[in-house]
């Protein structure tokens, strides 16, 4: 290696949208919580894959509704109500390594691959889903040995919006008439909102010392997608990458009753589909970092909703923000 | 997709229903064959009294070990078990009514030994229903090679495992699998997999040092729903595949974690 082309790319960054984003979106009665835990030193080869799928709907709205027909305005009827807010989270990664020359641990001489992995994932905990890896491995210059991985997360929350206040203040100034998002007036509430983020890396490699990588997602209280990523040296091809999009509706995606079908009694009841809101706000943001060659790498990026729920921090408390 | 969940529950609870028979418990078989020294053991004893969740006010106890050591020969170790349980509502008067608790494990273990010295020691066990208790769990310890002879050990371990509660309004269910394949040449391997029915959690575990080869794939599922409300679908997958000189450890475990309000009626 030669010690001169060495070089780096480090990059931090942190985004909260300061426009709304999506509400949390509460688990369902019975949720799930799986965990593994994965350690592996080897000297020949070693292919490792996992995947964490989840996807859920709360409340009573127009997703996924099942409609018949149209009314005389031509908006859609429901005959089986669909739901308020979804959400989904995905992971994905897959790691192969072949051959190699002993890599230089102290503790495990001999060994050409090192993986550990440990995953959490849960509908009913902070963060819903948590994975820390450690990858080693130096391939044998005699030989075609490389070790390639790639790490995928992505968060995804729609909401038709809701009605009531959703109070940004707290304490007496949550009585305040613009303390509650949305359309304002007596149905104060918060609108329709679709946001998408992902994040991910991978690399190609013929050595890689000190990789490590930490995911954290949050749907169940104020969605947050984190990941950061680390390399102390490597040589190779390394990739990095972050997309945000944001659509943030005018009013909430409702439903309203036409009259014209009976029970008229909301979800047992049929009723027409209002049009979709307009897009009041649309965010785009994306970043790829490549290095080639011999290099250093870091990269942490997060991503927060700012959609107020109970006991976030966006919640506007002067008394706190004085001595 | 409340519709589409419904459905899915309904066509799982029929499939289960026209299966040959109602019996609760099925142990099928047994046996081993060898050139090597072996024990087997079954029994069964009546069971613990009825729980909340429990479908049962009798339940079978089944226990089952197996220690086999072939010595410069070969071997062979099959084990297998299945269960299926079923409840019904006592108070729905509907006579196709459909089940309101159901639950299903399925396992198989062949180990054989081509040459070589090699150990095989498995046990499993199916306990009757009681808080916290393991409705099925199995072990299984493997060794090859360790008087310094070659030896050539294969091994297949298969766990099935899905259990569902619930009703037309409201239900989830799990399901999952996992399979640990070894192929030992010196060295030693272990496993556990576990599941309950009450609870519905389960676990699984491969502990390898040896040189060879192992492979390990992990499958589970689960949805949840109630209607117009909410609905949950979820599944994890892992598979790992290592060869050479080896020291693998993963371990699996989950289920249900919101406690659900599906045991009371």
């Amino acid at each position: 290696m030669r010690r001169s082309s060495l070089w780096g790319v480090f990059a931090l960054f942190w985004l909260a949208t300061q426009a709304l984003a999506s509400p949390a979106v509460e688990p369902p009665p019975e949720g799930f919580a799986i965990s593994s835990n994965t350690a592996i030193l080897c000297d020949g080869t070693v292919t490792e894959t996992e995947e964490f799928h989840w996807t859920y709907f709360e409340g009573t709205g127009n997703l996924k509704a099942v409609t018949d027909g149209s009314d005389a305005a031509g908006h859609p009827i429901i005959t089986a109500p669909g739901f308020q807010e979804g959400a989904e989270i995905v992971y994905e990664q897959d790691f192969r390594a072949v051959d190699g020359t002993p890599l230089r641990l102290r503790s495990v001489p001999g060994y050409y691959t090192l993986f550990a992995k440990d995953f959490r994932a849960t509908s009913h905990g902070i963060p819903n889903l948590a994975v820390r890896q450690t990858i080693g491995y130096n391939a044998d210059p005699a030989g075609n040995g490389f070790a390639t991985h790639t790490e995928k997360v992505g968060l995804s929350v729609v909401s038709s919006g809701g009605g009531g206040a959703v109070s940004i203040a707290d304490g007496l100034l949550s009585l305040c008439p613009w303390a509650a998002n949305g359309p304002g007036g007596e149905t104060a509430g918060y609108p329709a909102t679709n946001e998408g983020i992902a994040a991910g890396s991978s690399f190609t490699v013929t050595s890689i010392q000190g990789f490590t990588s930490e995911t954290e997602v949050t749907s169940t209280e104020i969605p947050v997608l984190a990941y950061a990523v680390e390399a102390q040296s490597g040589h190779g091809v390394i990739r990095a990458g972050f997309v945000v999009e944001l659509w943030e509706g005018a009013a909430q995606w409702g439903s309203h009753d036409t009259g014209i079908h009976d029970p008229a009694e909301y979800p047992t009841g049929t009723y027409a589909i209002d049009d979709p809101p307009a897009v009041q706000s649309r965010t785009s943001y994306a970043e790829h970092a490549t290095a080639q060659g011999v290099w250093t790498l870091i990269k942490k990026v997060m991503y927060q909703s700012v959609m107020p729920d109970a006991g976030g921090q966006n919640a506007i408390r002067p008394f706190v923000s004085v001595p | 997709m409340e519709t589409r969940h419904r459905k899915r529950l309904q066509e799982k609870r029929v499939l289960t229903a026209i299966r040959p028979a109602l019996a609760t418990l099925t142990f099928l078989s047994l046996a081993f064959l060898l050139s090597a020294a072996g024990e087997a053991r079954a029994q069964a004893v009546a069971a613990d009294p009825i729980l909340p969740c429990c479908p049962f006010q009798k339940g079978p106890r089944f226990e089952s070990r197996v220690n086999a050591d072939a010595f410069d020969g070969a071997q062979s170790v099959t084990q297998s078990y299945y269960d299926l349980i079923q409840r019904y509502d006592p108070r729905d008067p509907n006579p196709d009514k459909l089940p309101v608790f159901l639950a299903e494990i399925d396992y198989s273990l062949d180990a054989s030994l081509a040459e070589g010295n090699g150990r095989v020691y498995n046990s499993i066990s199916s306990l009757p229903f009681r808080p916290g208790g393991p409705r099925f769990k199995g072990d299984t310890s493997m060794s090859a090679d360790y008087f310094g002879l070659a030896a050539s050990l294969v091994a297949d371990e298969q766990f099935s495992f899905s259990g569902f509660q619930g009703n037309p309004q409201q239900g989830s269910a799990i399901w999952g699998g996992m399979e640990f394949s070894t192929e030992l040449i010196r060295g030693n391997a272990s496993s556990h997999v576990q599941f309950d029915t009450v609870t519905r959690q389960f676990e699984g575990s491969y502990l390898g040092n040896a040189v060879g080869a192992a492979e390990i794939a992990v499958n589970v599922g689960e949805v949840s729903g109630e209607t117009g409300v909410n609905s949950s679908s979820q599944s994890y997958s892992g598979a790992i595949s290592v060869e050479g000189d080896y020291e693998v450890r993963y371990t699996v475990s989950g289920g249900p974690s919101g406690g659900g309000p599906f045991c009371g009626w």
